[in-house]
């Protein structure tokens, strides 16, 4: 009788929490599902048209779509081999008995805090070619030949936007990080240093595979994160130029908003969401391990 | 116990897929309505329009009209989307008819303005006969009371032109020749705000007028010309040019419209091509005295007098379910077209081009506007942005975007495969 009360008491409080869920995640990608079969011009009151599998066709023979996905990789790429031992090298700086940590916890952490618009806009006028903070500088220093047009040229404009994107997201990963040193029983640590072993062996034999866990969240956030990125990029280029730094999100807001497409908009959304689930099953099957 | 919960969460589940209740009605006398436009800006026209708001809103007839403003044209197009997508339009936007409202009139989503225009001939025949992006064939009425009519034209530094012993350029050989003598002195000879895609997409606009006229426009749009055959490409190739040599300044897509209007009026570049709405505040810069207007350069002698114009905004109806804000709507629009307010808007601009028939008060004349309207005297003919006239609603952003890419790199065959490719794709 009792356990029935329990039962009933939480299901009550999960309901509002279920209907959210619902409300706002499972209705809106099944109505993106079911509209990714049609061709639809995105005003109100007027038809849809069947189009079958049509706009999935016509989005994976266009060339622009797959340069998003390479967009996705370099964004992927930039994650693992920039942003990962960035945010892993500030935990290990935060987690020391470096004097002035607070001020260095705030630091790090104030790009996550400021509003992405802000952030992205203080970027674009930064790397502005012409009077922008970061080519004056280069050009003080006489390197002018480095001042090229960080945001123009389609060579350069997706690795300043992923750069960017990691120092924003350093501080938030930063603390997953930190969250997962901090839980590294200290007793080992500290029979490491008893038995001789270096810092660099204490880190890479102990830190790091005790960590494996921060890892593994930080691999899954870097990789659904890379695929759905879509603010930083619109706000920094909007895509451009000429299609340079398109993601796929950005792909499905101009054929959605622009071309007026929303079939086909939705039916990049349906791609990116089942990418994602793949790429999230495929890596907890890889980082998964026996405890 | 299961059977029970399970069902509870499927009705929850359906609840939650009609969250979103209808919005609030207008109750009582007082109406309100919605009025987007891309006006935020300080150019005098632009302040006098939001002043004009709240002298409506003063005037005590129960209707308060809310201005929505945003210049950036792209963010403007964005949010004038979504608002129709969710069911949720102004009740009046600005757009510029043609190939960009045929997806809206198609969907019956536009109030036909013709049957307020025929009861009221008094107030129709102000207009100059403007209707033509605003009528279609296939859906037959008005979908835009046009508001503003414009010119492209060039202004130009007379004091660097002087100062360099040069004259304004009257065809492209001539354009040629100064952008590069400007250049060898050290100055930029235009300041192109590329990272606004429009700014190339209006310079293209005046090349196919001037090469091929109001016919071309024609060709283009059934594609009889098509936009990467060497007629065209050769435009494309042109634009190339001019940016390869440095005329449009550095790094044009990493400059903006407003980037490139301050260089101008600050006397950073010798020459800026824009709309007659430029001319308010040219006449109120500090380069005011210095500014020289004269019509963009001639490709084509048979087409000298073709330029890019014409009616460019227009107000258009978003068709709502409550009559009161349609009357309202109707009741805004006469009292922004009204011969007292071009009379101000005139005295607000200090001159300038408008789409109705009023009396131009002769006391009203600045250097720059008098110069315009000497150099629009010989005009024959008028069109507006080329793809306004195309059928198919992408052109515009396709073409405009296609063109930015011989920004960075592109080649003038691969902007005009570029944009075929994206018909093609689009059929």
């Amino acid at each position: 009788m009792r356990n029935r009360k329990n039962l009933f008491y939480a299901i009550i409080l999960l309901l509002p929490a279920f209907g959210l869920y619902c409300a706002f995640l499972l209705y809106p990608i099944a109505q993106s599902v079911y509209m990714s079969f049609f061709k639809w011009k995105g005003i109100m009151n007027t038809p849809m048209i069947y189009a079958g599998i049509d706009n999935y066709r016509r989005v994976l023979i266009d060339p622009f779509f797959w340069n998003s996905m390479l967009n996705v990789f370099w964004f992927m790429a930039g994650g693992f081999l920039v942003l990962m031992p960035l945010a892993f090298g500030l935990a290990l700086v935060i987690t020391s008995k470096l004097r002035g940590l607070r001020f260095l916890k705030t630091a790090y952490f104030m790009p996550v805090i400021i509003p992405l618009t802000a952030v992205g806009l203080m970027w674009v006028y930064i790397l502005q070619p012409n009077w922008g903070l970061f080519n004056t500088i280069l050009q003080g220093l006489g390197v002018k030949d480095a001042a090229i047009n960080w945001l123009g040229d389609p060579k350069t404009a997706i690795f300043s936007v992923v750069l960017v994107n990691e120092w924003i997201y350093a501080g938030f990963n930063m603390l997953i990080f930190a969250a997962g040193i901090m839980a590294i029983p200290e007793d080992i640590i500290e029979s490491a240093i008893i038995d001789g072993a270096s810092s660099w062996q204490r880190l890479w034999r102990f830190t790091i595979p005790l960590c494996s866990e921060s890892f593994k969240i930080f691999s899954i956030l870097c990789v659904t994160g890379c695929l759905r990125h879509f603010d930083l990029v619109y706000i920094m280029t909007r895509g451009g130029p000429n299609h340079a730094t398109e993601m796929p999100t950005t792909l499905l807001y101009s054929q959605a908003f622009v071309y007026r497409n929303f079939g086909q908009g939705n039916a990049i959304g349906v791609i990116i969401l089942v990418c994602g689930l793949v790429l999230t099953i495929i890596l907890n099957k890889f980082l998964s391990r026996e405890d | 116990m299961k059977k029970a919960f399970g069902i509870l969460l499927a009705l929850v589940l359906l609840a939650s897929a009609n969250v979103f209740a209808e919005g609030k009605k207008e109750t009582g006398k007082n109406v309100t309505i919605r009025v987007t436009t891309r006006w935020s800006d300080d150019a005098p026209d632009s302040k006098y329009f939001r002043d004009m708001i709240e002298k409506y809103n003063s005037l005590g007839k129960g209707i308060t009209v809310v201005g929505e403003h945003i210049q950036n044209e792209d963010s403007y197009l964005d949010k004038l989307r979504t608002q129709f997508a969710t069911g949720t339009p102004p009740n009046l936007f600005i757009e510029y008819g043609g190939s960009r409202i045929v997806d809206y009139v198609a969907a019956g989503a536009l109030v036909d303005y013709k049957p307020y225009l025929d009861k009221e001939p008094a107030w129709r025949d102000t207009f100059l006969p403007l209707w033509d992006k605003w009528e279609y064939k296939q859906y037959p009425g008005i979908y835009g009371i046009p508001v503003q009519f414009y010119a492209v034209c060039l202004y130009y530094n007379k004091a660097i032109f002087a100062k360099l012993g040069l004259n304004p350029p009257t065809t492209l050989d001539e354009l040629r020749d100064v952008s590069a003598k400007i250049k060898a002195a050290g100055i930029s000879p235009f300041m192109v705000g590329e990272k606004d895609s429009w700014r190339a997409g209006h310079l293209f606009n005046n090349l196919v007028m001037k090469s091929f006229g109001a016919e071309g426009v024609a060709k283009l749009a059934d594609r009889s010309l098509p936009y990467n055959g060497p007629d065209v490409v050769k435009l494309f190739a042109l634009i190339k040019e001019f940016n390869d040599m440095g005329y449009f300044g550095p790094n044009a897509v990493g400059v903006d419209y407003n980037a490139e209007r301050t260089a101008f009026l600050t006397g950073q570049s010798a020459m800026h091509y824009n709309g007659s709405w430029f001319l308010g505040e040219a006449a109120s810069s500090d380069l005011k005295d210095s500014i020289g207007v004269v019509p963009f350069p001639s490709i084509n002698p048979k087409y000298k007098d073709s330029w890019q114009g014409g009616a460019a905004d227009a107000f258009s109806m978003a068709k709502v379910k409550d009559p009161a804000q349609i009357a309202a709507s109707i009741d805004f629009i006469k009292f922004i077209t009204s011969q007292e307010y071009y009379a101000g808007r005139e005295k607000a601009n200090m001159g300038g081009a408008y789409p109705v028939k009023f009396q131009s008060d002769p006391a009203i004349s600045n250097p720059v506007n008098t110069q315009f309207k000497a150099a629009i005297k010989d005009a024959k003919e008028y069109r507006d942005d080329v793809q306004t006239y195309d059928t198919e609603s992408h052109m515009l952003e396709t073409v405009r975007l296609a063109i930015q890419g011989l920004f960075v790199g592109k080649t003038p065959q691969e902007c005009g495969d570029e944009i075929v490719a994206k018909i093609k794709a689009n059929q």
